[in-house]
């Protein structure tokens, strides 16, 4: 995937790092630059890419503001800012105050962070992505972020990685010596959706090819249905999407599924109408949640997962999915990503008791599947 | 043009005025007229290399009326470049200005002046009560976008700068549809954004033109039927409402039908986004008999089931 940046420069002190390595290979004469302009507008930024040093913490919670709404207790880690592609639901175009394309170069003190935070908790299985504000592997051209990150993050013992992308660029890291601690994730969409809505991302052909390569080349593979779009049509196009992931993966290689449905705060609205004034996405029945958030009315939200999830039962051969219930081996954790605990118990009979609960159930899925990734004994008490 | 230029460009100086004389036309003050007539000025107007007024628009205006030549004035020379001479006539100005008159201040310098847009957001923003900010600057110019008539009315219903630049993302031609409109409704500023929002949903929904919307006949019954202003206004949002939510209301519907099966003395509350899985059940007592009534009444096999089947429909 070639990127157009117009203009390419990098952090006086990353001139050694991996990034710069990286865009020496692909022919970039390097200008180093010392200057913090902001641009403001997200899409401009997205033209522009700078390599910056690691700066304060990057590892934080992927946290939800509102205890109504479950959240799986994800830790991310902020090691790149904006994306090259351009989402019409992307919470980006009305988050970054700074729209410079960025990726953090300075990779080992990335690891040195997390390995000093995972050190405190070593009863604790944790979960880190690098996704939070961007993709992450659509930039790996140009960084070589995720080559760095994955021999690095084998070492380490309670963690996993998770990289997830809406992207195909996985080559560079097929050859990796990654011990199965590195989840690759795909951020999953219909056809239509993916076609209409996720503008220079790579076709959903591409994407389960790459998904497949991953998977050959050993990795854990994680699967994000989020967010699920309602427009006419999306009752086939959910169910021939679950039909084509599934003939590119087996269940046991899967090690987490989420599942949501499309969310945005009211100015994100305004935001997505401006940006994307073709888009009839935010015209749908909504209504605001108690986390702010504007969502499908709830019998629309119960139509779409119910029937999501009985074509995900028919693809994991699974007749129960609850993360509550017994674990098998093709049996990956299934969780919702931001929804409330009646919408828990409608679809599994029963909800975690609190995030904690479920960053338990994430940690016993991971220990009882593949035992080899987390040695230590499961102690709920831990989370 | 550059600035040096601009300082000793006469036209410019003209346009300056004309922009201030139009931007603020003022109305004689009857109290100022009585005492210049008694007293003379007794205040100098402040005036910027014989062409810009920086201070003193009514004594000048009362002073033409009575035909006084003898005007005390101080000019402001080559001491005071074009910038400051600006932002002293702002100052004379701050906290009199609308929110309209004030974009339109920003929107004049950006397409007028050649001043630059650093100088512009830095300067002179805060010296019309914005913030200086890159986003305030651009929503600035794309408000002054909007249809005369709309800019009227923002001024008339004081809209914020936030509430008049979401107008912005409307159409022209639904923009227009309001705006012939507006003498059949009572709207406030976040009554109108929520209705114009309400027909823009409906439109991008359905793929349908602003004149279909209007021309629907069930629509041009209800506010036919409506006799005033504000009667016309609450029925056009509850229409709206109806078009956007039908599943929300198809269900609130089925849940006021089973709440109101509950014997009286007993109500029940739910929330009607239908997000919350709970509900709040009121009992009206008069004694401690009376509640042991109602206690027995609830916990009856048929009112359970009412309670339950609502919690189910939420």
């Amino acid at each position: 995937m070639k990127r157009n940046f117009t203009d390419i420069s990098i952090d006086t002190s990353q001139i050694d790092s991996d990034a710069a390595g990286e865009l020496k290979k692909l022919g970039v004469k390097l200008r180093t630059s010392k200057t913090k302009d902001i641009i403001p507008d997200y899409r401009q930024g997205k033209r522009v890419l700078k390599v910056n040093p690691k700066q304060g913490e990057s590892m934080d919670t992927c946290a939800t503001i509102s205890d109504k709404y479950i959240c799986c207790n994800v830790k991310v880690l902020k090691s790149v800012s904006n994306c090259p592609f351009d989402c019409s639901y992307c919470f980006l175009q009305n988050y970054l105050n700074d729209g410079t394309t960025s990726v953090v170069g300075d990779n080992e003190a990335l690891v040195n962070e997390v390995k000093e935070k995972i050190d405190l908790e070593p009863g604790r299985l944790f979960r880190i992505g690098t996704w939070e504000l961007g993709d992450s592997l659509a930039l790996e051209e140009e960084s070589g972020q995720a080559r760095a990150l994955i021999p690095r993050f084998a070492k380490l013992n309670n963690v996993l990685l998770e990289l997830k992308t809406k992207s195909d660029c996985v080559d560079s890291i097929l050859d990796l010596d990654h011990q199965e601690k590195t989840v690759v994730s795909w951020s999953l969409n219909s056809e239509k959706i993916v076609n209409e809505q996720e503008h220079r991302t790579a076709s959903l052909e591409n994407r389960l090819k790459a998904m497949k390569k991953v998977a050959e080349a050993g990795y854990l593979v994680g699967l994000h249905f989020d967010p699920m779009i309602y427009y006419k049509g999306w009752e086939q196009g959910y169910t021939n999407l679950l039909s084509d992931v599934f003939k590119h993966i087996t269940p046991d290689r899967i090690a987490w599924i989420s599942v949501g449905s499309l969310r945005f705060n009211p100015e994100m609205k305004k935001k997505m109408e401006e940006n994307f004034p073709a888009s009839a996405l935010t015209a749908e029945e909504m209504v605001k949640g108690d986390d702010g958030k504007i969502r499908y009315v709830k019998p629309l939200r119960y139509q779409m997962y119910d029937l999501f999830f009985k074509e995900l039962k028919k693809g994991l051969q699974q007749d129960d999915l609850s993360p509550m219930t017994q674990i098998h081996n093709n049996k990956p954790i299934v969780y919702y990503c931001m929804e409330r605990w009646d919408v828990w118990e409608h679809t599994f009979g029963h909800s975690p008791e609190s995030i904690s609960h479920l960053d338990y159930l994430f940690a016993k899925n991971i220990h009882e599947r593949f035992p080899h990734l987390h040695k230590t004994l499961l102690d709920q008490s831990n989370y | 043009m550059s600035l040096q230029n601009c300082l000793h460009d006469t036209i410019t100086k003209n346009i300056l005025s004309s922009f201030f004389e139009n931007l603020v036309p003022v109305e004689p003050n009857s109290k100022l007229s009585v005492s210049i007539v008694e007293n003379g000025i007794l205040s100098p107007i402040i005036v910027w290399k014989d062409k810009l007024l920086i201070d003193g628009q009514q004594r000048l205006l009362i002073a033409r009326d009575l035909k006084i030549n003898d005007i005390p004035m101080v000019m402001l020379q080559d001491m005071v470049d074009l910038e400051s001479a600006i932002e002293c006539r702002l100052l004379s100005l701050k906290g009199r200005l609308t929110l309209i008159q004030r974009i339109k201040v920003i929107q004049f310098f950006h397409s007028h002046l050649d001043i630059t847009r650093v100088t512009l957001i830095n300067r002179f923003l805060p010296l019309l009560d914005f913030s200086s900010q890159e986003h305030i600057f651009r929503q600035c110019l794309k408000v002054m976008e909007l249809p005369s008539e709309i800019l009227s009315f923002c001024e008339e219903k004081k809209f914020s700068l936030k509430q008049a630049y979401q107008l912005t993302r409307f159409s022209t031609a639904l923009l227009d549809s309001f705006s012939t409109r507006f003498s059949m409704f009572s709207f406030s500023a976040s009554v109108f954004i929520e209705c114009m929002d309400g027909v823009h949903d409906y439109l991008r929904k359905h793929k349908i033109e602003v004149a279909s919307f209007w021309g629907n006949k069930a629509l041009l019954q209800l506010l036919e039927a409506s006799k005033t202003e504000a009667e016309r206004t609450l029925t056009f949002r509850n229409y709206l409402k109806s078009l956007l939510l039908p599943t929300l209301i198809e269900q609130n519907k089925i849940i006021t039908n089973l709440a109101a099966k509950l014997p009286k003395g007993i109500s029940i509350k739910w929330d009607p986004a239908l997000e919350n899985k709970e509900v709040q059940i009121s009992i009206i007592s008069r004694s401690k008999e009376d509640l042991k009534k109602q206690l027995t009444t609830l916990s009856n096999d048929q009112e359970m089931d009412t309670v339950s089947s609502i919690i189910d429909s939420l």
